[in-house]
């Protein structure tokens, strides 16, 4: 067989490929390799010398190595590997998003554990799309596992919010608090333990209140962040939850200061 | 997702169909392996990526159903000839039993649909 250098690289690359991708299977990657080539041989036995474009035709037909042995047949780390390859993108994307949110968790000790959440939601978000609420079956647990564990953890974000360090500040400040609504009850235990818990209640209600106006302001990218949950939100509905609750906690609050 | 459920159950059909096809293929001939999967490449829908026939070839070689022998060609490269063993035309016998009483039942469930 007479190939130009450039075919004869592509085919060594082929070859390189198929050895690669038959390895740890129960065929004799060598013997293919060997009936390979006597194939592409007979295919340009005509043509001399055989340039790329010819070459690529004959291996276009013989199709991408990795195609000939079932998935059955491979070891289980190779079987894993090859669908996120060469996989359908309705089973890759599952795969990829549960690999994310096991490293995710296993890391999450050493502080690099919330990257790896953070993609996994992503990917997770990418499968919904690309598959579909509807069809994900049995992949629902692959994808859905992230995507609770990242709005989890965003929405007690929202719910905390900039809530301890005003606590903080009223615990180290109960003195002032305490004057500042007319009380007087000196370092009675007691009343330093309302007046503690009348000051977080009434930080909780006033940044409810405000996060009731961030929600109705922001609400579109809110509610992208948040799909597939948010598929039945509304604004109104949405921004009232934590408006009612600011104004009930926020009330028992200022009571329980200036009672 | 229907697309994706018609490919599966293709590939898994193609799989199951290519050994029969290639056992039937060598059955009373000698063929070299350019020759065979061009052969088979005629049946439409059959062979998708030709390179899956040369696996296959070997575990069939590897079960002792093929023997393969090498000869020089007219004008071009040593060929490997495979043909049918004993063994390989008993199995034969048994896989094309089992096709055809499998083709009849479909067939009857077919007909009982019409």
């Amino acid at each position: 067989m007479n190939l130009t250098c450039e075919a004869q690289l592509r085919l060594n690359n082929y070859l390189a490929k198929m050895r690669s991708s038959l390895r740890g299977t129960s065929v004799d990657g060598e013997e293919i390799a060997r009936d390979i080539h006597e194939h592409v041989e007979s295919a340009l036995a005509d043509i001399n010398p055989a340039g790329l474009d010819d070459l690529n035709a004959v291996l276009e037909k013989l199709g991408p190595p990795h195609a000939w042995i079932a998935s059955e047949e491979l070891p289980l780390v190779r079987r894993i590997v090859r669908y996120l390859q060469h996989g359908p993108e309705s089973w890759r994307l599952p795969y990829l998003t549960f690999g994310a949110t096991i490293l995710g968790l296993l890391l999450m000790p050493i502080g690099l554990g919330l990257i790896f959440m953070l993609a996994a939601f992503i990917l997770a978000r990418a499968a919904v799309e690309e598959i579909g609420p509807e069809n994900l079956g049995p992949r629902r647990w692959l994808v859905y596992s992230p995507i609770a564990i990242v709005l989890t953890l965003l929405s007690l974000l929202m719910v905390i919010g900039p809530v301890p360090p005003l606590i903080a500040w009223g615990f180290e400040e109960t003195d002032f608090i305490m004057k500042s609504f007319g009380r007087s009850g000196g370092h009675d235990s007691m009343e330093w333990i309302r007046v503690q818990a009348g000051t977080v209640a009434a930080a909780f209600g006033a940044w409810w209140i405000l996060l009731s106006a961030i929600i109705a302001l922001a609400y579109r990218p809110l509610r992208f962040v948040y799909i597939p949950v948010s598929m039945r939100w509304r604004r109104t509905r949405i921004a009232l939850v934590p408006l009612l609750s600011g104004i009930a906690v926020g009330v028992i609050g200022l009571i329980v200061l200036t009672s | 997702m229907a697309d994706e459920f018609h490919n599966n159950w293709s590939t898994q059909l193609r799989k199951g169909l290519l050994e029969l096809s290639i056992l039937n293929a060598l059955c009373g001939k000698r063929l070299y392996g350019y020759e065979l999967v061009k052969r088979l490449s005629e049946i439409e829908g059959l062979v998708i990526s030709e390179g899956t026939i040369y696996p296959i070839l070997s575990r069939l070689r590897a079960e002792e159903y093929l023997k393969t022998s090498i000869e020089e060609s007219p004008g071009g490269p040593p060929r490997k000839y495979y043909e049918l063993t004993d063994r390989g035309r008993t199995q034969l016998r048994r896989m094309n039993a089992h096709w055809t009483q499998l083709q009849d039942a479909l067939e009857r469930l077919r007909k009982e649909r019409r």
